[in-house]
């Protein structure tokens, strides 16, 4: 019984589509980062802000991420079906490391047998639209596997075929990871919209006195 | 350990109660969760749940928080030491129980 109220608290924490809604928000964030910053000219002297940048985009998506999420939770989640949160934090995010480190494991371990097999991949920055979207269809399988939702894993699919066709487009490095992005955030704000919209409906504000 | 020849006497009464065990069993597996949250999970009316809650809460099994969730008020409930150690006792009765009771 405690497994099925477990899954029951993780399905409850992914069915209000804010998660991919969120998402797919920053994704096309970074994803405008790297398309602006292909616009930028080779020998610019813009292009030595580079780490800058990248620090500023991951430390800001890190703040979007937090302040959207605790936000649409509190205008549609919390007045319709409650609020919950998961036991032992320490122990959760210990585990969630852990889980995290064998994650990039295994895509360290594909994405060499990759570019074993495969030597069009020869030059590391082609294949990062595959990394990026194994490692994203590792975490949406998971979410899938643990709240029961088939929405993930078909997001997971996605993104996977999605990084494997950018990462053999004749694009820019930055390009490619730009459109890989764009996609699979224009896709994830798609379906947590739908997911939200069906949410909304299925779960109607509890009148006064209910 | 129970003393009783099956051990049933033993028993929690306040757990045991259908309605009560729905709520301990759920705040058992998670950190927190407000009143619609356990509403909705248990299928009790507000009045129901309320006073539920209430007598867990005077035998000290859970404590209750008021806070805000954005300008979301909410009644959070989460299960004491004392209510997880309870819960543990009482699924060990049981276990027993249906140990004795096997054919």
């Amino acid at each position: 019984m405690p497994g099925d109220i477990k899954r029951r608290v993780f399905r409850h924490a992914f069915e209000d589509g804010i998660f991919e809604i969120v998402f797919g928000v920053v994704s096309l964030f970074i994803g405008l980062f790297f398309l602006g910053y292909s616009l930028v000219p080779e020998n610019s002297r813009y292009r030595l802000a580079l780490p800058f940048g990248y620090l500023s985009v991951f430390l800001l998506s890190l703040f979007l991420i937090k302040k959207m999420i605790r936000s649409l939770k509190a205008k549609i989640t919390y007045p319709r079906t409650g609020y919950v949160s998961f036991q032992d934090q320490k122990q959760k995010r210990l585990k969630a490391g852990i889980r995290g480190a064998l994650a990039g494991g295994i895509v360290a371990l594909i994405g060499g047998l990759i570019k074993i097999v495969s030597p069009v991949l020869v030059p590391d920055f082609y294949s990062l639209p595959t990394y990026f979207g194994l490692a994203l269809a590792l975490i949406l399988c998971l979410i899938s596997f643990r709240s029961g939702l088939v929405r993930f894993a078909i997001l997971g699919v996605f993104s996977l075929t999605i990084g494997l066709v950018f990462s053999f487009a004749a694009l820019s490095h930055m390009q490619s990871i730009s459109a890989f992005l764009g996609c699979v955030g224009v896709s994830l704000l798609a379906i947590g919209w739908l997911s939200s919209r069906r949410y909304v409906r299925r779960h109607p504000l509890p009148r006064e006195g209910d | 350990m129970p003393s009783g020849f099956l051990g049933i006497e033993d028993i929690d009464r306040l757990i045991h109660e259908p309605a009560r065990l729905i709520i301990v069993t759920v705040l058992n597996v998670v950190e927190a969760a407000d009143f619609l949250y356990l509403q909705r999970e248990t299928g009790l009316t507000k009045g129901n749940l309320s006073s539920h809650i209430s007598k867990l809460q005077d035998s000290g099994y859970i404590e209750i928080e008021k806070t805000y969730k954005g300008k979301i008020p909410l009644t959070i409930c989460r299960l004491t030491n004392q209510g997880r150690e309870a819960f543990r006792r009482y699924r060990k009765h049981w276990e027993l129980f249906i140990k004795k009771t096997r054919r």
